[in-house]
């Protein structure tokens, strides 16, 4: 074609360019896309275009396309869900459609460059990008999506002077807002920690130093409890309300301020899944986003449990602590357990062998003999007036504090004796050795205090829920929960607001793990009928859309028909303009069209007076066509 | 007048009369021709742009080179009806009533900062515009052939002005759109008015029965059955339109083909093409639209409407 194109924008050009190297780092299809890079600039270089026609550039799509898909090797999958998210065919599709840019961009178009086309196949091309295995590929993407939404800004400039339709204006906007919102999702995701731990230490105005939170491998009885609180959350709880304590892990050897045997040098023992089912009964569905040592967290009176997976196995340690190992746990973990009554003694709560029974009696000999003017205090009346008057004494001689200062020595000798002010942790172990002082069994537990209500019955866990508490034995009805801690110092009292970006964000991710878990139950068959169906959404809107416009447009209705030769020469005329690669389309006219054409310039007016004027002659014209077939032939 | 006039003459006539339009108004060939276009179809023109770019004068080189009555009109807030039709006077000596003619009364009318007048002065115009006669005192009383009014306004001062009603807006053949001259041009103008304004060295070229010829000699344009047909859907795709509120009348579309044989002929054809039709759509329709309040704040403009019609209707070929 003798025309020349218009050439892309630069902001259009450069968002593409960036998108491109985005796949570039993430695929390996290095040569491939530096070729269609190349081209892409090429486009600056020369100015001619392909001729706009669409079965051309069908032709090249089919050689095109097939060449990609022939040289592709993504691995074999059978479902549609670990297709969608596998890296292999992401970047196959972003392959495909930085092909199908370069093509835009070398045909010819009426109306200029296809922009909006082009922003829209860069956006699918990054986002392809952004879905990748490696750790430096993610790196890189995310440092390349900045500069992506600065060009994207730079583009919609583009746009603004004529916007060409609504649709594309939609589009360019959609994509600057997901655009900047993934980009500024991304920084707070990278960077919420140490947004948290700043915005902690600017407004307490304090520099401490940063200990673990949440749950470790034993629970050490520090200076602080939980000093920086990360909303991050932990658990989604679903069917069942209210306030709870979910352990995570239980303790029972003490020494020197420190809970252990550690979580990870315990002895786990694979429990058949049909043993852990215990009894029947209303599920409680648990969503597992964080996991310490892939400990599972249930209340002590639980059922029955049963994890989601296959393959998935159930470990148990002598205490009744229940763990997944964590190179099965899938990422979010779900679990279900069945819910029982207050002291009710199920799967978790074991019965107390004789042995055991020794075991969680022991209190360090020098801390006995220190403690013994105030474990004198609960010698008498039933186990349950013991343990009521402990945490009576407790509770009346200790306020809640979240920080401790024990000195050196032993934190719980220091903090009884110095009736200290002290956090969760030191109630929970001055029960326990209260309580092991006193006759009674008991050990320390480690969980989370379930508390923050996300809609009917979803209770949602958050980092910050981390609490303490102990578990003793009481005869003839078997193990309970004692939890010390001052109404005050518990989770839900002390945080009881989460933002409400957190929690949109929640519920997005929410809907992608759905939404993940649902195209993983596919087929690949469905698959297809799914694409299928989506591929039929656009056609429908064309025919709909066409018959919509046919209707509105007067024109359906033909004109009143010329006479036969005149309408005769005038089909060979177009005929021949074809041939010549010239359509005119029909909402133009042949003066717009070929007026610069000499040699069709003079047949134009020529037909014009005959067609409309009446004057001259059929041969006339007929001859002047004759004329330019010739032409064209030679 | 008896003998109708051939092409070639009234292309002579009409290039006199551009040539001298072109002394004053400088680089503005096509809204001359425009303005031109809509006299010779019979019709009134609307100038409408900023201030400074023309408007009055180009008015006023159009009316003295015609060889005809021309009356200048000021529109003020405290204009009145009869302020431009004329009224009756009591004569004392013989107890009757006398009319004295209004400004109207004449060939070339030009209604300067026609949206400065509030809308009761506006529509006097109404009558006068339409049907070439004024009726005062129950009596109807024809003005002089031929008969052309030229109004400007200035559409961006909102301030003590008063938009023009639209059966007011329709009256108007076309709308003709000066705009600021190119650098060249402007120099030129600075040139030409160094020592002595060129206006004030325009004569008549044409006379008021050269006019009226040419005016019968447009009539004689040949349509096209095919491209009345055009002319007709243009119109009609703008009625049904939900931004609307207001289409296209039959007397816009009447004012496009009178307008489009103008133009054939100024093209030295005898025979009207779409082309034509397609040239003048934007100052012959765009100003006839209503835009419904929600599309009009939408970003949508008149223009864009009338260039949907051309895009979406049918040529004949």
């Amino acid at each position: 074609m003798s025309e020349a194109g218009e050439k892309i924008p630069v902001a259009v050009t450069g968002m593409c360019l960036v998108a491109m190297g985005a796949l570039y780092v993430t695929s390996k299809e290095y040569a491939g896309l530096l070729v269609m890079g190349i081209c892409l600039l090429a486009t600056y270089a020369v100015r001619w275009r392909l001729p706009a026609s669409p079965l051309l550039a069908w032709a090249i799509r089919v050689v095109v396309f097939g060449a990609v898909l022939m040289t592709a090797n993504p691995e074999r999958r059978t479902d549609v869900g670990s297709m969608v998210f596998d890296p292999s065919y992401t970047n196959l599709f972003g392959f495909l459609c930085t092909a199908e840019l370069v093509i835009r961009a070398w045909v010819k178009r009426r109306g200029g460059v296809a922009k909006g086309e082009m922003v829209l196949l860069s956006g699918l091309i990054l986002t392809a990008a952004t879905n990748a295995n490696e750790r430096v590929a993610v790196q890189w993407v995310r440092m390349l999506a900045p500069v992506y939404v600065v060009f994207l800004g730079l583009t919609l400039r583009a746009f603004r002077k004529r916007p060409r339709s609504w649709a594309v204006g939609w589009a360019a906007a959609l994509l600057g807002v997901v655009g900047i919102g993934a980009t500024s999702s991304w920084a707070v995701a990278t960077l919420e920690g140490q947004i948290t731990r700043w915005s902690m230490q600017f407004l307490s105005g304090k520099n401490r130093e940063t200990s673990s939170i949440g749950l470790g491998r034993t629970a050490t009885l520090g200076r602080s409890f939980n000093p920086y609180p990360s909303a991050r959350r932990v658990l989604r709880m679903e069917g069942w309300p209210g306030e709870q304590h979910l352990r995570a892990m239980s303790f029972d050897q003490y020494n020197g301020g420190i809970w252990g045997p550690a979580v990870d040098q315990r002895d786990f023992a694979t429990v058949p899944a049909e043993k852990m089912l215990g009894r029947v009964g209303r599920e409680v569905g648990m969503t597992e986003y964080a996991s310490a040592y892939g400990m599972l967290c249930v209340p002590l009176e639980t059922a029955g449990m049963r994890v989601v997976g296959d393959g998935v196995e159930m470990q148990q340690d002598d205490a009744g602590d229940v763990r997944v190992p964590t190179e099965q746990m899938s990422d979010p973990m779900r679990y279900w357990f069945v819910p029982g009554k207050e002291g009710y003694q199920g799967v978790v709560a074991k019965a107390l062998t004789a042995e055991e029974r020794k075991w969680l009696l022991l209190v360090p000999r020098e801390m006995a003999e220190k403690l013994g003017e105030i474990s004198g205090q609960f010698k008498e009346g039933t186990t349950e007036e013991k343990l009521a008057r402990i945490v009576i004494y407790l509770q009346r001689m200790h306020h809640y504090s979240l920080t401790v200062d024990p000195g050196d020595g032993d934190p719980i000798e220091a903090f009884l004796l110095k009736k200290l002010d002290g956090h969760c942790q030191y109630f929970a172990a001055s029960v326990v050795i209260l309580a092991r002082m006193s006759g009674i069994p008991a050990r320390f537990a480690a969980g989370y205090y379930a508390h923050e209500k996300e809609s009917g019955d979803v209770t949602v866990v958050r980092e910050r829920d981390a609490h303490a508490w102990a578990e003793c034995w009481v005869e003839g009805k078997g193990w309970v929960t004692v939890d010390a801690t001052p109404a005050g110092g518990r989770p839900d009292a002390l945080f009881t607001e989460t933002p409400a970006w957190r929690r949109w964000w929640e519920k997005g991710q929410d809907l992608v793990a759905a939404a993940r878990a649902w195209l993983g139950e596919r087929t690949l068959m469905q698959g297809a009928i799914m694409i299928a169906g989506l591929a039929a959404i656009p056609v429908f809107l064309r025919v709909w859309r066409g018959r919509k416009d046919r209707k509105r447009r007067v024109a359906s209705v033909a004109y009143a028909p010329v006479s036969k030769e005149v309408a005769e020469v005038a089909k060979r005329f177009e005929r021949v303009m074809k041939k010549r690669g010239l359509v005119c389309p029909a909402d133009r006219t042949w003066r717009e069209c070929f007026a610069e054409d000499e040699r069709c310039g003079p047949f134009v007016r020529e037909y014009n007076a005959l067609r409309f004027g009446g004057e001259g002659s059929v041969q006339g014209l007929r001859g002047m066509v004759e004329k330019l077939e010739m032409e064209w032939k030679r | 007048m008896e003998a109708m006039m051939d092409a070639g003459e009234f292309r002579a006539k009409v290039e006199r009369l551009e040539k001298n339009l072109s002394r004053v108004i400088k680089g503005k060939s096509e809204s001359i021709r425009l303005l031109v276009t809509g006299m010779l179809a019979g019709g009134h023109a609307l100038l409408e742009d900023v201030p400074g770019t023309g408007k009055t004068t180009l008015a006023k080189t159009l009316a003295r080179s015609i060889d005809g009555e021309f009356r200048r009109v000021q529109f003020t807030p405290d204009l009145l009806p009869a302020d431009i039709t004329g009224s009756s006077f009591y004569r004392p000596q013989d107890g009757t009533f006398e009319f004295r003619e209004g400004p109207v009364f004449c060939n070339v009318l030009l209604a300067d900062e026609i949206n400065r007048t509030s809308p009761r002065t506006q529509s006097a115009l109404l009558e006068v515009m339409q049907e070439n006669q004024v009726t005062v005192d129950g009596r109807r009383r024809d003005l002089p052939r031929p008969f052309f009014v030229v109004a400007t306004q200035n559409p961006t001062e909102f301030h003590g002005t008063y938009p023009l009603p639209e059966a007011q807006l329709d009256r108007f053949t076309i709308r003709v759109t000066l705009g600021y001259p190119d650098h060249a041009h402007e120099l030129e103008v600075l040139a030409s008015q160094h020592e002595r304004n060129p206006f004030d060295e325009i004569s008549a070229v044409v006379s008021r029965e050269e006019i009226i010829a040419m005016q019968e000699r447009v009539k004689r344009v040949r349509v096209d059955a095919g491209v009345a047909d055009y002319i007709v859907r243009l119109v009609e795709f703008t009625r049904g339109d939900a931004r609307l509120r207001l289409g296209i009348s039959p007397r816009g579309s009447l004012a496009l083909y009178r307008c489009s044989q103008a133009a054939a002929l100024l093209a030295g054809r005898d025979y009207v093409t779409p082309d034509e039709v397609r040239g003048l759509a934007f100052a012959v329709l765009a100003h006839r639209i209503v835009m419904d309040t929600k599309a009009k704040y939408g970003g949508m403009r008149n223009e864009l409407i009338i260039e949907e019609s051309l895009a979406k209707t049918l040529i004949p070929r």
